[in-house]
């Protein structure tokens, strides 16, 4: 959905379209979408609403779990649904979307029936074992797709089974608290992941904007959380955390400032290092200090400070990327 | 800048004779750095809140004097975005202003605690009241967007005492596709609608991740609230939904879309009584697309799926009702595409193989 709504506000602003043309600027503008944009769009979402309905009507039905209706029926109908959805993909008459659609369903039917195995035969199996074993099978046909939302579908299983692993494992060596475990598997994991699309997106063309963003988020709230973690429960000593920390907000500034500029991951980092920072203040002045008045001031004085920094910061990389 | 010289040369086609400039382009904000400046501006407020509360006890001990100071914060935050030409000073405003209103929530708390009848409902709405208020005076688009977004949540928290929680997103949705759908009602307001309506849109998302969760304002402060047109809220929210949807087509009917459009009212009005945010988010999706506006269409995404993960949770239904009403409405929305594609010849208007969609 190409849009020059940017370029059409900026005109109008400027008074470039007199006042009393702008409705009919708007609509010149082409900001609206054509007769034929609505038929495909309306298309698009008939065809994903519906194939999608379909999906969870099994999913609910399997969760309902109807006990009269024999354990070989609800195999029988999930698996159907299976082929199904996987016979529309390879369909040769099939749109690359329809072949999207089915594949989206197709993956979503297989949790569907390992949920099912687990449910009939209470294998007492770990929650992390289902997801993991969901992304395993799926891959091939998530490579296969090569399609955007559906990876990052697949990566969501994935955090999901790292996640639920070390929360009950606990770290490699057994070491670290469970949650902490959690957040350092999702960090490296969601880390490991931006990279490799980062090299995709620059060697092999894929698909950049959301799906990195939402990779860095993956990346920089645990690593976050960690350094909360370290702060209110030890303060600053030793940790992996310690020099983790620091260093990812040097490689993302780095990347992300000179590589590949993109303001929404250092104001992403700015976020991140001004919530660090103000409690360590809050650590350092509060709980260790002794609650006065003063110190509340300060504290708030200096989040000001270092949020209008930022701001000021960011707009002129802003200008400066812009510019180049 | 070539695509403001496509853009120029496309209103030059269309008859339209453009001025010079009378101000330089100004580069926008974008919104991370907005969100930046609001999650420090209210951590800051936060702070400051704790000063007075520790350092002016008196303030806080007294409903009258809290208020009394929490007017004048605002009095003063509204001067300094008058005068603010720097970051700094409106990043100042903006806290102060924050404090200024926690004050006035803490002095509601306060003087309507003695209140024999709800008394949640009452801080809300007097809440919803000061945020409608300064969501419209207030020289500032970042604080625009924050009191419209507190104020849908003020409302849905006052209609929530009431048992009528649902009413509130229909209408932040009515309020929210009115607003977008005026967007360039005049020069001058764009800016101002688009705060008003990002504000709205968040606070929808809000609104649906909150029943989504199965939890409410209603769980947190009073388990006992009811109202005798309780019962009209599914429908008062599904009408709401219906009506948005209504105006949407209205307005694009201007661009002749295909006549099967119109009986999406109706649809939507059976499925959001069933299933309130499934509507809301397809009301989104489809405003998003009309005004060309990706974030809008985005976020509708979002609330698309909140609506369906929160239909699984709707206790009105088994499991097997909610599984059957699904497998017929994806068989009827597949065999409706397949009537536009047969029938209605749209194949024509098809996408090629390679358009849509991103390679990997």
């Amino acid at each position: 959905m190409a849009s020059n709504r940017r370029e059409l506000i900026s005109l109008i602003e400027q008074g470039v379209i007199p006042p009393e043309q702008m409705t009919r600027a708007v609509q010149a503008s082409g900001l609206h979408p054509s007769p034929r944009a609505w038929a495909l769009f309306i298309d698009r979402l008939l065809l994903w609403l519906g194939g999608l309905a379909l999906a969870f009507a099994v999913l609910f039905f399997v969760a309902y779990n109807w006990t009269e209706m024999g354990r070989w029926l609800r195999f029988g109908m999930v698996q159907a649904a299976v082929v199904l959805a996987v016979g529309i993909a390879v369909w040769s008459k099939a749109t690359p979307t329809v072949k999207r659609v089915a594949l989206t369903a197709a993956s979503l039917l297989v949790g569907v029936l390992l949920a099912l195995i687990g449910q009939v035969y209470q294998t007492g199996a770990d929650p992390w074992q289902l997801f993991f074993s969901w992304a395993v099978l799926t891959l091939p046909w998530v490579w296969v797709a090569r399609f955007e939302l559906l990876w990052v579908l697949w990566l969501g299983l994935l955090n999901l089974a790292v996640g639920l692993y070390f929360r009950t494992w606990g770290g490699p060596f057994g070491v670290l608290a469970s949650s902490e475990a959690a957040q350092w598997g999702l960090f490296i994991l969601n880390t490991l992941v931006l990279a490799v699309w980062e090299w995709g997106a620059h060697d092999r063309g894929w698909p950049q904007q959301w799906a990195v963003r939402l990779l860095a988020l993956g990346s920089g709230v645990p690593i976050t959380l960690l350094m909360m973690t370290l702060i209110i429960e030890v303060g600053l000593s030793w940790s992996p955390v310690l020099a983790s920390y620091p260093l990812w907000l040097a490689v993302l500034y780095g990347v992300y400032r000179y590589w590949r500029p993109d303001l929404f991951m250092i104001a992403g980092g700015c976020i991140s290092l001004l919530t660090v920072a103000t409690l360590l203040l809050a650590r350092l002045l509060l709980w260790e200090g002794d609650w006065q008045e003063g110190s509340l001031m300060l504290i708030a004085i200096a989040v000001l400070a270092m949020g209008a920094g930022a701001v000021v910061w960011l707009k002129r990389l802003h200008q400066e990327m812009s510019q180049s | 800048m070539n695509s403001i010289n496509d853009l120029k040369a496309r209103l030059n086609q269309a008859g339209i004779v453009l001025n010079e400039p009378a101000t330089p382009a100004s580069l926008e904000t974008p919104w991370v750095v907005r969100v930046l400046q609001a999650f420090s501006g209210w951590l800051a407020a936060l702070f400051l809140l704790g000063f007075v509360a520790m350092g002016v006890v008196f303030v806080v001990e007294s409903p009258a004097a809290s208020l009394g100071l929490g007017l004048a914060m605002i009095g003063a935050a509204y001067g300094l975005f008058r005068k603010a030409r720097s970051d700094v000073l409106e990043h100042l405003a903006l806290a102060v202003s924050l404090a200024g209103q926690l004050l006035i929530a803490w002095a509601a708390v306060a003087f309507w605690e003695e209140s024999a009848t709800s008394l949640w409902a009452l801080v809300a709405w007097s809440l919803f009241g000061l945020q409608s208020v300064l969501a419209l005076v207030m020289p500032s688009l970042l604080h625009r967007t924050f009191s419209a977004f507190a104020a849908s949540l003020a409302l849905y928290m006052a209609l929530a005492m009431s048992a009528m929680a649902l009413v509130a997103s229909g209408f932040v949705l009515l309020a929210l596709t009115l607003l977008w759908l005026n967007e360039f009602r005049g020069p001058g307001s764009i800016r101002v609608v688009q705060a008003w309506g990002y504000g709205l849109l968040l606070g929808l998302l809000v609104m649906q991740g909150l029943a989504h969760s199965g939890q409410s304002f209603v769980f947190w402060f009073d388990a006992h609230s009811t109202s005798v047109l309780a019962w009209s809220a599914p429908w008062l929210s599904a009408v709401m939904v219906a009506l948005s949807l209504a105006l949407l087509l209205y307005n694009v009917a201007k661009s002749k879309p295909h006549w099967s459009l119109y009986l999406s009212p109706i649809a939507l009005l059976l499925i959001s009584f069933y299933a309130p945010g499934v509507g809301q988010g397809l009301v989104v999706v489809l405003l998003g697309f009309a005004m060309g506006h990706r974030l809008v269409m985005g976020l509708g995404v979002l609330s698309l799926l909140m609506g369906i993960g929160s239909y699984y949770y709707w206790l009105d239904a088994t499991l097997l009702t909610k599984a059957l009403t699904l497998l017929f409405t994806g068989g009827v929305l597949l065999t409706l595409r397949l009537a536009l594609h047969k029938w209605l010849s749209i194949e024509g208007n098809m996408p090629s193989p390679s358009e849509g969609g991103h390679g990997k």
